[in-house]
């Protein structure tokens, strides 16, 4: 009975057609998994909004170690950030993308330092970086880092009033600093006054803006720095200060009125006094200070004083 | 090749001598109609909400407006699907002609092609109407047309997938109903397989989603051709097909 039942013309026509639609099957996964790791992609947009740069390409595609993405959020979330991380991953197929939600896998965020969700580690080898944002600049950014080993620094001169990179208020730096955080640059002050000479760690110099003059010994540290194959930028701000006066007065009369009726030279007055006492002497090198003073005693003694 | 342009004309008529494609074409327009009218209706409200505080920057029409509604064409494409394919072998077997289809001189493969590609037809036509809302896209707008013609392509893709899936769950049967809804129930079933790549990460989440339909049409949506997508389904159609010829073919042996 069984031997018919194998030699039955039905059974025969019904194993050759299951192992020849298991065959397909198994050609078209193949011919999927080849897909999806080799995938190409032309993106048709005018914009080219869903391509990378070629600057990010020419990184990725020149990986010599495999690198991995991972990224850190809610598994809710992976979809907003999937347009961005999965064009990597088809840039090449050295690059794979990890998505991890730190809820269900709080032991893996936790050994990854993990503090926010949105989270992205680029590691090229045994490097990891995290990208400053999801967008591709951070996300670079972050492939350069791992690649780069040592790392470039802007130094930003202070001492004459120049803007400041840890201010983040109208004239503040601190936007700049961040910006060239994302391009992989370590933004540091430095103060001339202190010690006239540019640190070897600086890649560049930035005089940003300065309010006064800088001394003799500052203008040779810089002037050294260059010469000696440094790069300077130096930036003036305009001799025309715009914007409103800090002595004007733009509240109502009634207010204007009880706070004492004051007119344009009273405040004046008043804000050189306040200035003055709240002076603070900025730390300066002796060696400096003493010149300085040197300097102010010849000429008050060159010229007698006069109200001429 | 000349058979299977006979099959083709004889199925592409048999729709339109039924109200069977007047029914599908004119309920694809009104649905789809009423998702334009609401989508463009957001669109400007929020584009004016945008103006009023100010923003300058300026909207999308691609990313905001056209990229959501070619996902909604393949949503209402998802339940019309079925009412397409139903009949098409299943009837055949009903009324019995599908004995002289298999005994004629016409081969399996021309016979499937000729009603597979009769269908893909009939949903091109659907197509065709919602082309007309997006016209209007084109004339009081400015969009990117490329992106547009690859979500198209996009859809015809998914659709001709879908549609020879629908091909062969209808020579499994005699019963429209069943295949119809037997068609439904698959369809539906590859629509929701990416949902656990919501939740999930593991390999058996990556493959689920990857043998998702709707995983592979959101490149075409937003305007990009990618390889895989296209090979994902090219490989369905190519599997569906393949397994209506094998159905086909085991009418003979199990006779």
């Amino acid at each position: 009975m069984g031997t018919q039942f194998l030699k039955a013309r039905q059974t025969k026509y019904a194993a050759y057609a299951t192992l020849y639609i298991v065959v397909i099957i198994a050609v078209i996964a193949t011919a999927n998994v080849l897909a999806d790791r080799y995938n190409k992609s032309y993106d048709s947009t005018s914009n080219k909004r869903y391509s990378l740069s070629d600057q990010t390409a020419k990184i990725v595609k020149g990986l010599k170690n495999g690198a991995t993405i991972t990224y850190y959020d809610q598994s809710t979330h992976f979809a907003q950030a999937k347009d961005q991380l999965d064009q990597y991953a088809n840039l090449s197929p050295k690059v794979h993308v990890e998505y991890v939600d730190p809820d269900k896998k709080p032991q893996v965020a936790r050994e990854a330092g993990i503090k926010s969700y949105g989270t992205a580690i680029v590691q090229v080898g045994m490097k990891k970086e995290e990208a400053k944002s999801l967008n591709e600049e951070g996300i670079t950014g972050a492939f350069i880092r791992d690649l780069k080993n040592t790392t470039r620094t802007v130094c930003f001169v202070t001492g004459s009033g120049e803007h400041q990179i840890d201010e983040s208020e109208r004239g503040g730096y601190s936007r700049f600093k961040d910006l060239l955080g994302k391009d992989n640059y370590e933004a540091k002050s430095i103060n001339l006054l202190q010690k006239a000479e540019i640190p070897s760690e600086c890649t560049v110099v930035v005089v940003a803006g300065p309010s006064g003059d800088y001394q003799q010994p500052a203008v040779d540290a810089v002037k050294k720095f260059v010469e000696d194959g440094g790069r300077a930028l130096i930036m003036l701000d305009p001799p025309l200060k715009i914007g409103r006066s800090e002595i004007a007065d733009n509240n109502s009369f009634e207010q204007w009125e009880s706070e004492g009726g004051k007119d344009l030279a009273q405040r004046a007055n008043a804000q050189w006094k306040k200035m003055l006492a709240e002076y603070e002497a900025p730390p300066i090198d002796p060696a400096v200070d003493e010149a300085l003073n040197d300097y102010i005693a010849r000429r008050k003694a060159a010229f007698a004083d006069s109200n001429v | 090749m000349r058979n299977i342009w006979v099959i083709f004309q004889k199925e592409l008529r048999s729709y339109f001598v039924s109200p069977v494609a007047y029914l599908l074409l004119a309920m694809f327009a009104i649905i789809f109609g009423f998702f334009f009218w609401n989508s463009l209706g957001y669109f400007v409200y929020i584009g004016m909400q945008s103006q009023m505080r100010g923003q300058s920057m300026p909207m999308n029409v691609n990313e905001e407006l056209i990229r959501p509604l070619l996902s909604n064409i393949s949503v209402v494409g998802l339940f019309l699907i079925p009412m397409i394919t139903m009949r098409l072998f299943a009837e055949e077997k009903r009324t019995g002609t599908i004995e002289l289809l298999v005994t004629s001189p016409v081969r399996d493969l021309e016979v499937i092609l000729g009603k597979w590609l009769a269908a893909v037809a009939l949903y091109s036509g659907m197509l065709l109407l919602t082309a007309l809302n997006f016209a209007f896209i084109f004339k009081y707008g400015h969009p990117d047309w490329k992106p547009l013609v690859i979500g198209y392509l996009g859809l015809l893709l998914q659709a001709g997938a879908l549609l020879a899936i629908g091909t062969f769950i209808s020579t499994l049967t005699k019963n429209k109903i069943i295949a119809g809804g037997a068609t439904f129930g698959v369809c539906l079933l590859l629509w929701v397989l990416e949902w656990v790549s919501g939740y999930e990460t593991s390999t058996w989440a990556k493959v689920l989603s990857y043998m998702s339909v709707i995983t592979h049409f959101e490149s075409f949506a937003k305007g990009l051709l990618a390889t895989k997508d296209a090979i994902y389904y090219v490989s369905v159609i190519f599997l569906g097909l393949f397994l209506t010829a094998r159905s086909m073919e085991s009418l003979r042996w199990r006779s």
